[in-house]
């Protein structure tokens, strides 16, 4: 009997999986708006925040249901090379730190190009190429240290350079994080301020590496690193809430992480009005103040987060498209030469 | 010794199912793989050898391979050694308090590796407790212990995963004929001399089984290596293929990184040759009708108790100081102050039910391990009996099929995720339904990439069943089924149980194959755990981390309960 039981479970199984397949059904009730459709999101966004600001744009569209994949940027995008691959991928809209994927694909004509209204009292920059892909809000690459464990705080990248900082100054590892890669690429491209003399000088001095910057922030705030490069908005919410760590904006210029906001092109006739909606309300003021308080920089005209700069008042160093595009396969192949290499 | 000559059987149920499993594996396991293998071949778009040129002469690719040896061997032999001993100390000896210790030892297998490794860092990182409590005593200016090293992976692996050999072994000893042991007790021989010369000996296939597991465990592990890895970039194969996912911006980099994964299938291909090597032609049927198990050996006091220290200790080590470490950063109010009366908190636990979809993840990841620990105990338990009672399609369908098993468990998760999305991100030809993000391709994913755990265990068990006592049942004329009912399975019962542990076990945290292959309503508790991770939410981790953990707790215990009121034989006499 009981081989019985065992085979009827597994053919029950089997009837589960396949029901379990049909399964595939997208939410959305009709209630006759304008603007409706069903959207698929591919990010590397807290998912947190990032849900937060889709029920807060379905308080105002009801009828656009907008699924979220969240992961790492690398995964996102090997996600959607295998899926693209195969013909065609799930995502209607993009946005995570990798500029040069988002160049690439737009160069393919996979990228639907889109000035949104409310852009339109945004500094033009944050829309890039001819609009294929638009910043909602700011990040930026700084330095953050361990208030208990550094007595003077970093003004500039050569102060991590310092003796202080021997083994005690990390950043992201470039080949796994999106955001530094960007940082590598502005930072090369003005030695004056920073250049490969840096990366030469923090290498000497024993800079450690993360894969993520979820790691960073951890490490920095339990004091294993008395500073590191790190993306400011998560350093304001752990600053927030108490941990002992701040963050400078270098004095020399912070390194713009760009991370637009990009619609595909596969996006469904029916919904492409739903993707341009999504991309001009995060512009809006609402979801502007709402991401000041996520502890973003907001790109609109909006008060920002407490206590931090805005965006006019950081030094940056600029970013440039044209350069990181054509620059960026042979830092990218200078850098894995020079320092890139598994240790051992 | 023929199905088709047993008339009572009827349907040929054993033959079906081998053949369903056959079939789920050529569209689970064979389909995905050729993709990527033909994927591997293709560079820029045309077929070539590029890609594996490249694996060769890439400096780095050549230190990760070099890298993961070093961690790989030693770990594997360690780990095999204190799980085979902890294992004897808890069935074959009268050490106090073993029935607790044969539960709670196995605890550090239900501990994800990621959490484990960062664990570990909140102990003997740089600022970690234990190299503060060192550097105080002996008044040194600098951390004592550098965890972020080779040495540092290879303890941390061995002291996880000795938990492998620990479960898997410890059935088999339990239910290992006593005669032996009891005769070259009799003349003479020391409870360890006897189980040096008579059982260990008995229970290799049962531990070589354990060890292959281990080392294809060790050599498919992401977490501890990403975690203790990353700040001296000592990368080993896994995450060196990890890196390469990550890296867009060169051409064919997937492709790379599946010529690179296919590399590691050689060498579980290599373990499972050498396994088979050292098995063949030796007969180890140990379990027998007539003798249940041994009565544990008498220790003497002082030896009784000395062991009973050493298992105090491997207990601290290796689940006390890092589940400890975990609930304290759980119950932390804010991170980067130190632990105290004034910092601490149950915010972490209680701020979950504030998270979006968090019951759902639970949830999910409930159904998918236990769902995946049900259909791969039970398919493998038929699948095994007959590969080892060669009622397969001759010895190559036993030998294909092992390897069908075998390859999925050995390579990186997220290569396995690459693949199924290769196969399935379109619907499925002629049916039409598309599998592909439903809950339905998690739990494909799953049953593949860890159906090795059943088969290697029950095969590693019914091998050490005497054939005796199945031919006593057919002469008395019971026939197929009834054979397998009524002898076969309550012998391997206990098996059984532990193989369901060891798929909930890493099922229920998976993140790899999870965090590319998760879609909307079907998140995991991995890929919650893995999203707080990467923002930096260490205290919800830990608190996320704590909860998995006892979940799977609760789960070993409640399941250890059911299989020992249900185990009428082979009685050991000390309950």
């Amino acid at each position: 009997m009981k081989t019985k039981k065992i085979i009827s479970l597994f053919l029950s199984t089997l009837l589960v999986l396949s029901l379990a397949g049909c399964g595939n059904t997208s939410a959305g009730a009709a209630k006759g708006e304008a603007v409706s459709g069903s959207l698929v999101l591919y990010t590397s966004e807290p998912e947190e925040l990032v849900s937060e600001l889709i029920a807060a744009f379905n308080r105002e569209y009801p009828d656009v249901a907008i699924e979220l994949f969240r992961s790492g940027t690398g995964k996102v995008t090997a996600k959607m090379d295998a899926e693209l691959a195969t013909g065609s991928t799930m995502a209607n809209l993009i946005w995570f730190a990798d500029i040069g994927y988002m160049k690439n694909l737009d160069e393919q004509g996979m990228l639907v190009h889109y000035k949104a209204p409310n852009a339109a009292g945004i500094d033009p920059s944050y829309v890039y190429g001819d609009g294929f892909g638009t910043e909602v809000r700011l990040i930026y690459n700084v330095i953050a240290y361990n208030t208990a464990e550094v007595s003077a705080a970093p003004a500039d990248w050569q102060d991590v350079t310092k003796e202080e900082y021997r083994g005690s100054f990390a950043i992201a590892d470039p080949n796994y994080s999106g955001g530094s890669f960007t940082a590598l690429v502005t930072h090369v491209q003005y030695p004056d301020a920073v250049g490969w003399k840096w990366y030469e000088d923090i290498m000497a001095n024993e800079c450690r590496f993360e894969q993520s910057n979820g790691a960073l922030m951890t490490k920095v705030s339990s004091g294993e690193y008395k500073a590191a490069e790190i993306v400011d908005f998560q350093i304001r919410a752990a600053k927030a809430e108490g941990s002992p760590v701040d963050l400078v904006y270098p004095a020399s210029g912070a390194v713009l992480v760009p991370t637009p906001l990009c619609i595909m092109n596969n996006v469904p006739e029916d919904s492409l009005e739903a993707a341009k909606a999504f991309v001009n309300w995060c512009l809006s003021d609402t979801a502007q103040e709402m991401l000041a308080a996520q502890q973003y920089i907001p790109v609109g005209n909006v008060a920002g987060p407490e206590g931090a700069p805005k965006a006019s008042e950081i030094r940056v160093l600029p970013f440039d498209l044209d350069y990181f595009t054509r620059e960026s396969a042979g830092i990218r192949e200078t850098y894995t030469e020079r320092f890139g290499g598994t240790e051992g | 010794m023929n199905v088709k000559k047993n008339k009572n059987a009827g349907i040929p149920v054993p033959a079906i199912v081998w053949w369903v499993t056959v079939a789920f594996l050529l569209a689970a396991v064979v389909y995905p793989m050729t993709v990527l293998i033909a994927n591997s071949f293709r560079a820029q778009g045309t077929a070539s050898f590029d890609n594996y040129r490249r694996l060769f002469s890439d400096p780095s690719i050549r230190k990760s391979l070099l890298n993961s040896l070093r961690v790989v061997v030693p770990s594997t032999v360690l780990s095999t050694a204190l799980g085979v001993f902890c294992a004897w100390a808890v069935v074959r000896t009268n050490v106090p308090g073993r029935k607790l210790f044969s539960r709670i030892l196995a605890i550090p297998y239900f501990i994800p590796p990621f959490i484990g490794a960062i664990s570990w860092t909140f102990l003997l990182g740089p600022k970690g407790i234990l190299n503060r409590v060192l550097m105080d005593i002996f008044r040194l200016s600098e951390a004592p212990i550098d965890i972020y090293t080779i040495g540092g992976m290879i303890f941390v692996m061995s002291v996880y995963r000795f938990a492998v050999p620990f479960i898997v072994v410890m059935p088999t000893m339990k239910r290992i004929s006593a005669s032996m042991e009891e005769a070259a007790r009799i003349s003479g021989a020391t409870p360890l001399r006897a189980m040096l010369d008579i059982t260990l000996p008995l229970l290799l296939p049962s531990i070589l089984g354990s060890m292959l597991l281990v080392f294809l465990f060790i050599l498919s592990d992401f977490g501890v290596s990403a975690v203790l890895g990353a700040p001296n970039r000592i990368r080993l194969v896994t995450t060196e293929i990890f890196y390469l996912i990550n890296r867009p911006d060169l051409p064919d980099h997937l492709q790379i990184a599946s010529a690179y994964a296919m590399l590691l299938t050689v060498f579980a291909l290599g373990g499972l040759y050498v396994y088979r090597r050292i098995l063949k032609g030796s007969r180890y049927a140990v379990v027998r009708g007539e003798s249940g198990g041994l009565a544990p050996a008498s220790l003497p006091g002082a030896a009784k108790w000395g062991l009973f220290a050493a298992l105090c200790v491997i207990f601290l080590v290796t689940t006390m100081a890092p589940v400890a470490a975990a609930c304290v950063t759980a119950l932390t109010k804010t991170w980067g102050i130190p632990f105290s009366a004034e910092n601490a908190t149950l915010a972490n636990f209680t701020g979950l039910a504030a998270i979006r979809n968090i019951s759902r993840a639970f949830r999910n990841s409930l159904l998918l391990a236990f769902l995946s620990a049900l259909i791969i105990t039970a398919v493998t338990l038929i699948v095994s009996y007959m590969a080892v009672r060669k009622k397969a399609r001759g010895v190559a369908g036993v030998r294909i099929m092992e390897i069908m098993v075998t390859l999925p468990y050995a390579l990186p998760g997220t290569i396995i995720a690459l693949g199924m999305i290769l196969a399935f991100a379109r619907p499925l030809p002629y049916i039409g339904i598309s599998i592909y993000g439903t809950f339905s391709i998690l739990l494909i994913a799953y049953v593949a990439r860890f159906l090795n755990l059943g088969y290697n265990n029950i095969t590693g068990a019914i091998s050490q069943i005497d054939t005796s006592l199945e031919e006593a049942a057919r002469m008395a004329g019971a026939g197929e089924v009834r054979t397998f009912r009524d002898i076969v399975i309550p012998l391997l019962l206990p098996s059984l149980g532990g193989t369901m542990l060891l798929v909930i076990a890493p099922t229920i945290s998976e993140i790899s194959l999870s965090s590319l292959l998760w879609s909307v309503r079907n998140e995991t508790i991995g890929t919650v755990i893995y999203s707080a991770m990467e923002e930096g939410r260490i205290l919800r981790e830990a608190a996320l981390a704590v909860l998995l953990i006892l979940l799977v707790v609760i789960v070993n215990f409640a399941a250890h309960s059911i299989t020992e009121r249900k185990d009428r034989y082979g009685k050991t006499g000390d309950r």
